[in-house]
């Protein structure tokens, strides 16, 4: 079984470090947009079974597109994790109780952060 | 002012002037009287004396015509040796005394007198008849009686004068002393109403002086006053010269404390911003190499990486302090002060912080044990603090010393939490400087590992929540660092409290065995919240509470105890929330138990996701014990195996939001 993972960033480092992570998961197809507005599109165009979502993207903040999801009932389902370069405790509570599943910080931990992928897509491996 | 002062002093002077010429003039009116009287009293003397002597010789003259004994003749030669002076003294005396035609007359009748005498005298020496001595005497007495008459008038006119004179005087005095009284009164009076006058103008215009300075000691306009060119006015341009100054500095002041304020905002900003730019670079340096790290490496290359995560991760924490003293500084830091129980996070604290010290050979004491002390602190920001202090008195420790915390309440209604070490100490000088950032003290060229904002962070941590932090040291001995929080009320020490790693022992009443027993497995990090629960429970038959503090220990006590209820807690430090309940549902043994989800700040997105993951209630933290209660109520109304879900459903819409 194929899962499918959307990784809404613009910096094509981290980018590059989630898909290198992620290689070692082989079942898990990882799909990128490099706007707000475009990851929304692509999540309610096929919704995936993750979204990874940036804190700040050229064109919208995390909260917003957590706030455009919330209208979209295709993904009401779709846990978001956020991964984030700020580390303001009160933006995290506000993100948690805008709906994200997770919030993390960068620079973050490859094993936590593969543990986590692997509790929402438990897989063969 | 100069004219109201020159009128003060010139009005009483004036009175005085008038009274006193008003006094010298009558007194120069009284002396005129005065000599008048003695001159109308001399008169009278003049008189008597002219009207004696020519008695005197009359009567000489009568005894010697009569015994024509030359001796009775004595007293009118006398008489006539007088009578020249007595009659000038008397002319001169009427003279002075306002000439009168009587007293002339007088005079002349007194001459008369005298000639008629000698005409007697000679008469009878040369033995005059009888009767020719007869019609001379009777003669002389007419003279005699003429001038007694015209004697007396002069001084009866004399003795009028005199009283009238001394009636004047005694007028004059009178005058004298009314003036004198009238002229002290008015000159006092004038005086007294000039210096009224004078003062209050002073006093009027001291007092908006006055005035005025309060009000630019208050920082308010001062009112102008009118010009004026004498003290009390150059006094008040000074005020107004003042303001003016005060007006500029202050303009400077508020211009230079909008431009720091700007600065430390621009700077604040400038931190959060460079925070992210910084941790976006350094997630894909310590990501790579985490990459690195998995990967078959030779020995040489594998120490390489892991340098490059040491460092990284040293500058990661400078990072993370550097933006939380920025947002103390900013005020953006909140706490949510709750109770801590102080032994339950000295124990986390501890267990995290045991490896590093047992690296360096130095022995951890923990002696802070009373099983309900708590403190209102923040779970994280207290526990943060006390690593730093514990990791700086590991840091700056000797090899194989000892750290030691201990607890003491004090009066104020404090808790000191101290740590002490067994390091080489600090001097007075260091311990001045410790709390401000970047002074790593002695440490500078020593290979001590730190960021230099520790200290002042944790510093500025315990002052966000409402304590503080000293220290004291010994050099050579130690130091000691001092926490001190408010205290928090006693939390119930639960019955056979057991670690917060392993499920708590059954909390409450001992269960009868024919009754049915409820038990509850509350999963929650924050041990004064597990607290508040087992409290309540106690007082609730046939209930008792089983505790986890993690997500994992949750998932393996539920599969153990198989509780009737969970209270799961969605903000636990290893799972999320959703983690766990999906983890509980995906477990045979555990799929059917009902949860109740716990949240102080999750939106209905979040909790319809919940609820649709299949939770089967939702409550708001902090926890409403009145609500858990009723949830409690209307499970135990059921037989907890057969309960169904349409009962819980039911619990959702009670309970829930």
């Amino acid at each position: 079984m194929t899962h499918t993972a959307l990784y809404i960033e613009d910096n094509a480092s981290s980018i590059r470090l989630i898909e290198t992570l992620l290689s070692r998961r082989p079942d898990i197809q990882l799909r990128v947009a490099r706007t707000g507005r475009d990851g929304v599109k692509a999540a309610v165009d096929d919704p995936p079974g993750l979204i990874i979502l940036d804190n700040r993207l050229p064109d919208a903040r995390g909260g917003d597109v957590l706030e455009m999801l919330s209208h979209e009932p295709a993904c009401d389902d779709v846990p978001v994790v956020m991964l984030s370069g700020d580390s303001d405790t009160r933006l995290a509570t506000e993100m948690l109780a805008a709906g994200a599943a997770e919030y993390l910080v960068k620079p973050f931990d490859l094993r936590y952060f593969l543990d986590l992928i692997d509790r929402y897509f438990p897989g063969p491996n | 002012m100069r004219v109201k002062g020159l009128i003060a002093i010139a009005v009483p002077l004036l009175a005085l002037l008038v009274t006193a010429s008003a006094s010298l003039a009558l007194q120069y009116r009284e002396q005129e009287a005065r000599d008048a009287g003695r001159a109308s009293f001399n008169l009278i003397g003049a008189a008597n004396g002219v009207l004696g002597g020519a008695l005197n010789g009359e009567t000489g003259v009568r005894g010697y015509a009569a015994t024509r004994d030359p001796l009775f003749l004595q007293p009118y030669y006398t008489m006539r040796n007088r009578m020249a002076t007595d009659r000038a003294t008397f002319r001169s005396a009427a003279t002075r005394a306002g000439d009168v035609p009587e007293e002339q007359a007088a005079n002349a009748s007194a001459g008369r007198v005298i000639a008629q005498l000698e005409r007697i005298r000679a008469a009878v020496a040369r033995g005059a008849p009888a009767s020719q001595l007869t019609r001379l005497l009777e003669q002389g007495k007419r003279s005699m009686d003429v001038l007694r008459a015209q004697i007396a008038s002069t001084r009866s006119r004399a003795t009028r004068m005199m009283l009238s004179q001394r009636a004047a005087v005694d007028r004059m005095e009178t005058g004298i002393d009314v003036v004198t009284i009238v002229g002290v009164v008015l000159g006092l009076l004038a005086g007294l109403a000039g210096v009224a006058l004078f003062a209050s103008g002073i006093s009027r215009r001291v007092a908006a002086a006055a005035a005025n300075a309060d009000r630019l000691g208050a920082g308010q306009p001062v009112v102008p006053a009118d010009h004026s060119d004498d003290e009390i006015g150059r006094l008040a341009d000074s005020l107004a010269r003042a303001e003016k100054l005060l007006a500029s500095r202050s303009a400077q002041l508020v211009a230079a404390r909008d431009e720091a304020l700007k600065a430390n905002q621009a700077k604040n900003a400038f931190l959060s911003s460079t925070s992210h730019e910084l941790r976006t670079p350094l997630n894909s340096i310590l990501g790579f190499t985490q990459l690195l790290e998995l990967s078959d490496l030779g020995r040489a290359d594998r120490e390489s990486v892991q340098r490059i995560l040491a460092a990284g991760r040293h500058l990661l924490a400078l990072i993370n302090e550097l933006i939380d003293i920025a947002r103390i500084e900013s005020g953006e830091l909140s706490v949510s002060l709750e109770p801590v129980t102080v032994r339950a996070l000295l124990a986390d604290v501890c267990q995290l912080m045991t490896p590093l010290a047992a690296e360096r050979e130095i022995e951890l004491l923990q002696q802070c044990t009373r099983p309900g002390l708590a403190v209102y602190a923040d779970w994280q920001r207290l526990s943060q603090v006390m690593v730093n202090l514990i990791s700086n008195a590991v840091k700056y420790n000797r090899r194989g010393g000892s750290i030691t915390i201990t607890c003491q309440e004090h009066e104020d209604g404090q808790v000191a939490i101290a740590v002490t070490d067994t390091g080489p100490g600090l001097s007075g000088a260091d311990l001045d400087r410790i709390f401000i950032p970047f002074e790593r003290l002695a440490a500078e060229d020593s290979d001590v590992e730190g960021t230099g904002i520790g200290l002042p962070l944790a510093h500025a941590l315990a002052q966000v929540m409402h304590g503080e932090l000293r220290a004291m040291s010994w050099l050579g001995h130690g130091s000691t660092f001092t926490v001190s929080l408010d205290r928090a009320p006693e939390l119930a020490q639960v019955p056979g409290q057991v670690s917060r790693s392993v499920p708590r022992a059954p909390a409450g009443r001992a269960p009868n065995a024919d009754q049915p027993v409820l038990t509850l497995l509350y999963v929650e990090d924050n041990p004064a919240n597990v607290e508040v629960v087992a409290r309540y429970l106690e007082n609730r038959e046939r209930c008792r509470m089983l505790a986890a503090a993690s997500g994992a220990e949750g998932l393996a006590a539920a599969a153990e105890h198989r509780p009737d209820l969970v209270l799961l807690d969605l903000h636990l430090t290893d799972m999320t929330g959703d983690q766990v309940l999906s983890a509980l549902r995906a477990e045979p043994a555990t799929g059917d138990i009902p949860v109740t989800v716990l949240s102080a700040d999750a939106s209905p997105r979040v909790i319809r996701r919940l609820l649709t993951a299949g939770a089967w209630a939702y409550l708001t933290k902090p926890l409403d014990l009145a609500r858990l209660g009723e949830l409690l109520d209307s499970f135990e109304a059921s037989t907890p195996a057969s309960a169904g879900a349409a009962r819980w459903q039911a619990v959702i819409r009670k309970a829930g939001s």
